[in-house]
C-alpha cells in the first residue's frame, strides 16, 4: 500500500509544472517580469519578506504561497499598479495578495485541465523580516526559487493528505 | 455618456486598477464608488443613480454572486454587472452568468482592449434603462436578463 504521504509526493510531482508555469504567466502578465527558475537554494529575507497563501481545496488539499522579499515586492507591486508603493504601506499587502490570487486561479484553471476540481480561498498576507516557512510534519511542500530582473522570489506548494490519491 | 459605476472588491488596489483602465478605455465618463466587499456594496448601491457596476467574485464578509443577486431584488432599472474575478472554469461562469445574472466576466489579468471589447456591448442597456428610468424597457430588459 502506498502511503498518503508518498500520494501526495506524487501529485505535486506531477503538476509541479503547473505551479512553475502559473507563477511565470503571472508575473509576465501582471507585471511585465520575466522570472526563470532560479539554481539559489535560499532566499535572503532579513531586510523584510512578504508572504502570501492561499489554499486549494476540492479534490486535493493544497495551499499555494507567493514569498516576495522586499525589494522584488517593491519592483514588482510598481510594476502591477503602475505606481510606487512602500513596503510597509498597507497597499503593499493588498498588491502582493491580489498577485497570490491570480497566481492561485492560474493553478486551479491548470488543475481544472487536468479534471482536479477546487475551490480557492481569500489570501493570508503576512510581512515580517527573517521570516522562515516551517511545514507540519505530515505535510509535503515543494518550493521553487525564481530569479528576475528585480531579485529573487519564490512558489511554493503545502500538500495536506486528504484525498491526495485523486486525480491528475 | 456619464456613468455611475459601483466599484466592488476587497483589494484597494485591485479598485484603482479597475478604475484607472476604465479611464483609460475611454468609453464614457465615469463617476466612481467604491465598496470593500458586498455588504459595503449593498449599502453603497443606489437605485435611482448606479448605472453599472464591477464587483469581485472572492471577497469577504458577502461575495460576488450574494451581492448581485440581491442587487437585482432591490434595482429600479436593469444594471449591467461586469464580473472581475480570476475564476475561469465554465462551471463557475455558468453559476455566475445563469444564477445571479452577471452580464459578462473579465478574468484579471486584464488589459485595457478586452475591458473595451467586453464593455462595449452593456453600453446601449444602460442607455436604454438611463433613458427609461424604471419605466417599462428597463424592466423588460430586468426581466430578460
Amino acid at each position: 500500500m502506498i502511503s498518503s504521504e508518498t500520494l501526495a509526493d506524487q501529485m505535486i510531482d506531477r503538476h509541479c509544472a503547473c505551479i512553475t508555469e502559473a507563477a511565470q504567466e503571472t508575473f509576465a502578465s501582471v507585471c511585465g517580469m520575466e522570472i526563470a527558475v532560479a539554481d539559489e537554494q535560499r532566499v535572503e529575507t532579513r531586510d523584510g519578506v512578504i508572504l502570501s497563501v492561499i489554499s486549494l481545496v476540492g479534490d486535493i488539499e493544497w495551499s499555494v504561497i507567493l514569498g516576495l522579499p522586499s525589494g522584488t515586492a517593491a519592483a514588482a507591486a510598481a510594476k502591477f499598479a503602475g505606481f510606487e508603493i512602500p513596503f510597509e504601506s498597507e497597499d503593499m499587502g493588498d498588491a502582493i495578495g491580489e498577485l497570490t490570487n491570480i497566481f492561485a486561479g492560474l493553478v486551479k484553471s491548470k488543475l481544472d485541465a487536468t479534471g482536479i476540481k477546487v475551490e480557492i480561498s481569500l489570501p493570508s498576507v503576512v510581512r515580517a523580516k527573517g521570516l522562515e516557512v516551517l511545514v507540519q510534519r505530515k505535510a509535503t511542500s515543494m518550493k521553487i526559487i525564481f530569479t528576475s530582473e528585480a531579485g529573487l522570489l519564490w512558489a511554493g506548494v503545502v500538500a495536506g493528505q486528504a484525498a491526495a490519491g485523486l486525480g491528475g | 455618456m456619464n456613468i455611475n459605476a459601483l466599484v466592488v472588491d476587497d483589494s484597494g488596489i485591485m479598485r484603482k486598477l479597475v478604475m484607472r483602465s476604465l479611464k483609460e478605455a475611454e468609453l464614457a465618463s465615469f463617476i466612481f464608488t467604491e465598496a470593500k466587499d458586498g455588504m459595503e456594496g449593498l449599502e453603497k448601491f443606489d437605485p435611482d443613480k448606479t448605472d453599472m457596476m464591477f464587483v469581485d467574485w472572492n471577497m469577504p464578509n458577502m461575495n460576488g454572486i450574494d451581492f448581485i443577486k440581491k442587487v437585482r431584488e432591490a434595482q429600479k432599472r436593469y444594471v449591467p454587472a461586469v464580473m472581475i474575478t480570476t475564476e475561469s472554469t465554465m462551471e463557475k461562469v455558468e453559476e455566475a452568468l445563469n444564477e445571479a445574472g452577471v452580464d459578462t466576466f473579465i478574468v484579471k489579468p486584464f488589459t485595457v482592449d478586452v475591458l473595451k471589447s467586453k464593455l462595449e456591448p452593456l453600453f446601449d442597456k444602460i442607455a436604454a434603462a438611463q433613458q427609461n428610468g424604471g419605466g417599462f424597457f428597463s424592466k423588460l430588459a430586468n426581466k430578460l436578463n
